[in-house]
């Protein structure tokens, strides 16, 4: 019998193998808190979560490169016979490997989106860790599987999935193993989209990652895009599709679910993975979704679940730093200059994200 | 062939041996489970109940006990079997042809329609109506594929979408049926439930199993579908891996200029696109030996440095994924601490499988050759004696 699979997608930082593991231990936890239905599933058999990894590309290519300018350097020790020019040259491919330049966040970001060979590479990765995992579900039994991202995650998901499922060549057969539900936690797909990768004029909006019943008119049956509405990055992000995104069926069917809230936890991190989805305002629809069972939550148990997160996250006073710092950002972060909402992505990690 | 043969002698056989022995067959934990479920399920309502069963892989899944989802289920453990080995079940694990696939699917839809059939004659008035147009549905698709069209070109019945039920979405149906109607119509939101609602609870659950068989006749297109995928996904992912573990280094700017280049290439392309087998190089430091033959003593044999100002690399894509046969050429600029000869010099590089490096450069009318560090090696290892006359000179 083949479980519900849910692959988790990381964003940026310095993610390791083994990254989701606690984010899959406490999606779990938060899914056994509420009651089972009468004849509902528990979480064990109902669905299989799996990691995936990327950032072992990035750091791969930087530490190859770090270690070979850095024998380059060695060989002439303090002397520094080559030029100023040349030896600048090796100190960039030395800090490659290491901390600093192209181990900032925003830059993984911009690397994401500028360098082909970095993102198409990344694609690549994200695709076969999908169709690997699929390939060892049991013959005979429909596979259902869906994928939730983070941040910078969303970009690479929202990217990998237009290209494996959009009609056309190369995705041949692909219409009869789509996603069931993509889910986009601080959504930055449309922000980091880039048509030279999409398709000439396709933003996304208009890529083929949408939801509907029918694998020729979308990718998957069920979208989900959440946003904390303290979270700079999912303002930066701004992901508000047009109405015409999807079809009326689709509408009237609620396969888009937005899943607003505004709230800054007891940890602080507004933008952290774990953190969305520990806010009931993702975490009910996407239970809901993901069994199948509209049922599986009740609405008593979901406003309960609201009044139990807000005691235990209360809004901080508005003087309190941290939330002033927050704010200032989200203001930053609503500005219309791109690269502006994109620097703001580096302050919000280093000063309040994490998983 | 022959698997195809076999295929279909053990499909009879199964069939045969499937309608036979149903109940002796059963698994009783699964039986079980499945029971204890409904018996949980006591006060539920009948929709509730048939959704959770179907949930639960209950209503023509892995642990229903029905005995045609039982001949379907032995039908793929069937097309599975590989003789002389334990059985396996994962997709990769399965190997069917193109035409032992389609066997498959319409062996498995003739036991969908043959079930419909039953739960056709069992049901009355509306319902019986319900579940001719499913079974009509079914025969639509039973046809076409018999007669060869591919899914998605002639009737919706070909999608497997038209038949999965989505709790989520009671009002858009499987298969057009919408059940939770069905159940209204026969007084089951009412208490107490009429007598007429058993019968269509049953019915219901007729139809969400039935619906699920045609579900599952489908996966094996969906499994050559995702065994195909994967292989391309494999072998282009091989292949990236490569592309920065195996062909020469690049630095920053380089993989910028790279990418542009690879960007122009592969712009018309529609999905995920392999890496290039090729690479300019930019600016590219690098370290390596020196050797004057008439420079001075201490000048001969020394660590230097190149810079590849401009230069390319080609190679091509090996069975295993690797880069094979690379050559490339770069222009450069050397620099030696020398005090006989120039330290600095104009010079041709050329690469050998993205790891060997032989420089020529000219000091004054001088020629130097720089060797890379992993070409030194190379020949270190191949003759310690020629490396020492090589050092030494004449």
């Amino acid at each position: 019998m083949n479980k519900h699979i849910v692959f988790f997608v990381h964003g940026v930082g310095d993610d390791a193998k083994g990254w989701s593991k606690d984010v899959r231990a406490d999606f779990k936890a938060l899914c056994d808190s509420y009651p089972l239905p009468p004849g509902g599933l528990p979480f064990g058999e109902l669905f299989q979560t799996e990691e995936i990894f990327y950032n072992n590309f990035f750091d791969d290519w930087r530490k190859r490169v770090g270690e070979e300018a850095g024998a380059a350097v060695r060989m002439f020790g303090d002397g520094g016979l080559p030029p100023n020019a040349v030896t600048r040259l090796l100190e960039a491919g030395t800090g490659a490997g290491g901390g600093g330049f192209l181990r900032t966040h925003a830059l993984d970001a911009l690397q994401y989106r500028y360098l082909r060979l970095v993102s198409e590479s990344i694609r690549s990765t994200v695709e076969r860790q999908i169709m690997l995992k699929l390939t060892e579900t049991d013959f005979g039994t429909p596979v259902r599987w869906s994928i939730i991202a983070h941040s910078l995650g969303t970009s690479v998901v929202h990217d990998t999935l237009h290209a494996m499922f959009r009609p056309g060549a190369g995705a041949e057969g692909s219409a009869l193993f789509q996603p069931y539900a993509v889910v986009m936690l601080a959504n930055v797909s449309q922000l980091l989209h880039n048509a030279k990768v999409l398709g000439e004029g396709v933003d996304a909006f208009g890529s083929f990652v949408k939801p509907n019943r029918e694998p020729d008119q979308g990718a998957c049956r069920y979208f989900l895009s959440g946003a904390n509405g303290f979270d700079p990055i999912a303002l930066a992000g701004d992901f508000k599709p047009p109405v015409h995104w999807i079809t009326d069926a689709a509408r009237a069917q609620r396969r888009f679910r937005p899943l607003e809230y505004k709230a800054i936890p007891k940890s602080r991190q507004v933008h952290g993975f774990g953190e969305y989805l520990a806010h009931p305002a993702v975490h009910v629809p996407l239970f809901r979704i993901l069994s199948g069972d509209p049922d599986r939550i009740t609405d008593a148990q979901e406003n309960d679940a609201h009044a139990k997160y807000k005691a235990a996250n209360p809004l901080p006073v508005p003087t309190d730093l941290k939330r002033r710092a927050i704010e200032e950002l989200t203001q930053r972060a609503a500005q219309e200059g791109w690269f502006e909402r994109i620097a703001v992505w580096k302050d919000v990690i280093d000063k309040f994200a994490g998983l | 062939m022959s698997k195809l043969r076999t295929f279909v002698k053990s499909f009879a056989a199964a069939t045969l041996g499937a309608l036979l022995a149903s109940a002796a067959l059963a698994q009783p934990a699964a039986q079980k489970s499945c029971a204890e479920r409904r018996a949980k399920m006591a006060d539920a309502t009948p929709y509730r109940v048939a959704t959770s069963l179907a949930a639960a892989s209950c209503l023509g899944g892995a642990l229903d006990a029905d005995a045609f989802t039982r001949r379907v289920n032995r039908l793929f453990e069937t097309a599975a079997r590989v003789e002389g080995q334990p059985l396996r079940m994962a997709i990769r694990d399965v190997t069917l042809s193109e035409q032992e696939n389609r066997a498959l699917v319409l062996a498995v839809l003739r036991v969908a329609e043959d079930y419909l059939g039953t739960v056709q004659g069992a049901a009355s008035g509306s319902d019986a109506a319900d579940a001719g147009r499913m079974r009509a549905s079914l025969q639509l698709a039973l046809r076409d594929r018999s007669d060869g069209v591919q899914q998605g070109i002639q009737s919706p019945a070909q999608v497997t979408a038209f038949w999965t039920w989505d709790a989520g979405q009671p009002d858009s149906g499987v298969a057009g049926i919408d059940i939770r109607a069905m159940l209204i119509r026969s007084g089951c939101d009412a208490a107490p439930r009429s007598a007429a609602c058993a019968v269509t609870q049953s019915t219901v659950e007729g139809l969400l199993r039935g619906a699920h068989l045609v579900v599952r006749a489908f996966t094996p297109l969906q499994a050559a579908a995702i065994q195909a995928a994967a292989a391309r996904a494999a072998t282009r992912d091989a292949r990236w891996r490569s592309y920065f573990a195996d062909a020469r280094s690049q630095y920053p700017w380089e993989l910028y200029v790279n990418s542009l280049v690879y960007e122009s290439r592969v712009r018309s392309n529609l999905g995920i696109s392999g890496p290039p087998n090729w690479q300019w190089i930019v600016l590219h430091p690098d370290a390596g030996m020196q050797y004057v033959r008439s420079a001075a003593a201490g000048d001969r044999f020394k660590p230097a440095l190149v810079l590849e100002l401009l230069g390319y690399n080609r190679w091509s894509w090996g069975g295993d994924h690797k880069p094979h046969n690379a050559w490339g050429a770069s222009l450069v600029r050397t620099y030696a601490d020398t005090v006989s000869v120039p330290s600095g010099a104009w010079g041709v590089a050329v690469h050998y499988n993205n790891k060997y490096t032989l420089t020529l450069s000219r000091h004054d009318g001088k020629t130097g050759i720089l060797l890379s560090a992993d070409l030194l090696g190379a020949l270190t290892s191949i003759s310690q004696a020629w490396v020492d006359r090589f050092r030494i000179g004449d």
